[in-house]
């Protein structure tokens, strides 16, 4: 009730803790960005911080946002076709919790993702893919019930259909939005309007928020119509220390740090404290 | 002793003019490739998981997803709009490495031991399990030539490998150049490194490998290369 008093006091603009609300225990969770670029940060980091249980994630090619979350306690499935840290290694939070089965770990396809947010995104229940027949993630992923084999009714050749993905929640960064929840998203996109689309509910946090007229004056630039966004969090530097396209580069110094201190076994709150001068900059 | 620029130029090689080309996270040495064909004269279009359309140069970080890398491009075109375009076979390279490889050209990134319980939990193979086959054709590359990396059996297939039909498969290594014969199913070896022989190849891998003769010896890097690949990548991220 508190979160819907809020929206209708102030638009959709929330503080970030009234947008911690908005999540539930259990909630699927799709996390906008890739790799360290464009990682909803801030949102990311006041997750871990929460006493949110049992949540799921999923990203196509995820980085440092989701292996955050794997390790912070709040997180017990994940679903992405690659976690990686590029050339620093492989995700260190992601391979030690799945090592050790603290997380559920479900090894997708990126044309897996793709297909199965599209499917979500357009309303239908599932979609055809490309996914080769004879990968041994196949059988993995048919057995837990989110692919399946089928026949094309009009040619005859078998394929894999991905079931559709609606995530409770999408978390997002970008770069302008009003308190109506028009959105400005610059550059590269990823998945995230499929994203947008797909779930159930959309936080989208930006660098910068702009007057109600600013996008009647600049109409070319809506990416995100506000009607497919439920709360807007004003989040400068918000996916520090990955990159925001246009505005900064990912601080790689402090992805190392993240990287080492993760690999040293150290726990979440040991973690955390490699983020404590985030909005210093 | 030939090193990551000797194995980036053999990748560099195997492309073409006219290809369209995309390269995907954490592959500096396939960006590197895309740059020093693009330096040897080839027309390439150049699309990468960064969404940097037809950069005009490049500044390697820790990430080859990193916008930044890609300096002048002329817009962005999305990865789904990559994949759709391979999905419509025109998509005509695509680079991969792989923890494993084996000699049907199958691939793993995704566990080294038992999937459930892992010995080691590898990043999982992004688009492997569907453009290692949907790519016209795949140009690997391996910063390893080891029993570690070149195995019988892989342990997992992430993808499997080419077909009869495709798609064309080459592997560059520290020490070689393999290319799939999509008739028999196999890899073969076409191509040595100077300073490496048939037996060092061989007992240095975990099968042993059809050959074909004359093997092919490769060209190493001149200076002018390594100057234009340490400019690209002047913190040697290719050799991490």
């Amino acid at each position: 009730m508190d979160n819907i008093s809020a929206l209708m006091r102030r638009g959709k603009l929330l503080g970030i803790s009234e947008a911690l609300d908005l999540i539930n225990d259990g909630d699927e969770i799709a996390i906008g960005g890739m790799s360290f670029h464009r990682n909803p940060m801030a949102m990311a980091l006041a997750i871990a911080k929460s006493n949110k249980r049992d949540l799921a994630l999923i990203d196509r090619e995820p980085g440092l946002a989701f292996d955050l979350l794997t390790i912070s306690g709040r997180v017990k499935r994940i679903r992405a076709a690659m976690v990686t840290f590029e050339h620093f290694g492989i995700a260190p939070g992601f391979r030690r919790m799945v090592e050790n089965g603290e997380v559920e770990f479900i090894e997708d396809v990126c044309e897996g993702v793709m297909s199965g947010l599209r499917a979500g995104a357009y309303g239908l229940p599932f979609m055809p893919s490309g996914i080769t027949l004879e990968s041994d993630l196949v059988k993995l992923n048919v057995k837990r019930g989110l692919w399946s084999i089928i026949k094309d009714p009009f040619g005859g050749e078998e394929l894999v259909v991905v079931k559709a993905i609606r995530p409770d929640v999408a978390i997002i960064h970008a770069h302008r939005a009003d308190e109506k929840g028009n959105v400005e998203l610059l550059g590269p996109k990823y998945e995230d309007l499929l994203k947008v689309q797909a779930s159930r509910k959309v936080i989208v946090t930006v660098e910068e928020l702009v007057p109600e007229d600013y996008f009647r004056e600049n109409s070319e630039r809506l990416t995100i119509p506000g009607f497919l966004v439920t709360a807007v969090v004003h989040a400068p530097r918000g996916a520090w220390p990955t990159s925001m396209y246009g505005r900064y580069g990912a601080d790689y110094g402090i992805i190392k740090r993240y990287f080492d201190s993760v690999k040293a076994g150290l726990g979440i709150n040991d973690v955390l404290k490699v983020f404590e001068n985030a909005w210093d900059g | 002793m030939p090193g990551m620029d000797d194995v980036i130029k053999c990748m560099a090689q195997q492309l073409r003019d006219g290809d369209i080309v995309y390269t995907g996270l954490a592959s500096a040495p396939a960006v590197l490739a895309v740059m020093l064909a693009r330096y040897w004269g080839r027309e390439i279009t150049f699309l990468n998981v960064a969404e940097i359309y037809e950069p005009v140069d490049v500044s390697i970080t820790p990430s080859s997803g990193d916008p930044n890398v890609f300096i002048g491009g002329r817009g962005i075109v999305t990865s789904l709009d990559v994949f759709d375009l391979a999905r419509r076979g025109l998509l005509d390279v695509m680079f991969f490495s792989a923890a494993q490889v084996d000699r049907r050209g199958n691939m793993n990134l995704s566990v080294i031991g038992n999937y459930e319980k892992p010995r080691v939990r590898l990043p999982g193979g992004a688009a492997a399990a569907y453009l290692y086959r949907r790519a016209r054709r795949v140009i690997m590359w391996l910063k390893e030539h080891s029993s570690r990396t070149l195995v019988e059996r892989v342990d997992f297939i992430t993808a499997p490998g080419p077909t009869v039909n495709g798609p064309k498969l080459s592997i560059c290594t520290p020490k070689a150049l393999f290319e799939f014969d999509n008739s028999i199913g196999e890899l073969v070896l076409v191509g040595l490194l100077p300073g490496s022989t048939i037996d060092d190849v061989i007992n240095n891998m975990g099968f042993r490998p059809r050959i074909r003769e004359p093997v092919t010896i490769l060209e190493l890097v001149t200076e002018d290369e390594v100057r234009l690949l340490n400019k690209w990548d002047p913190n040697n991220v290719r050799s991490r």
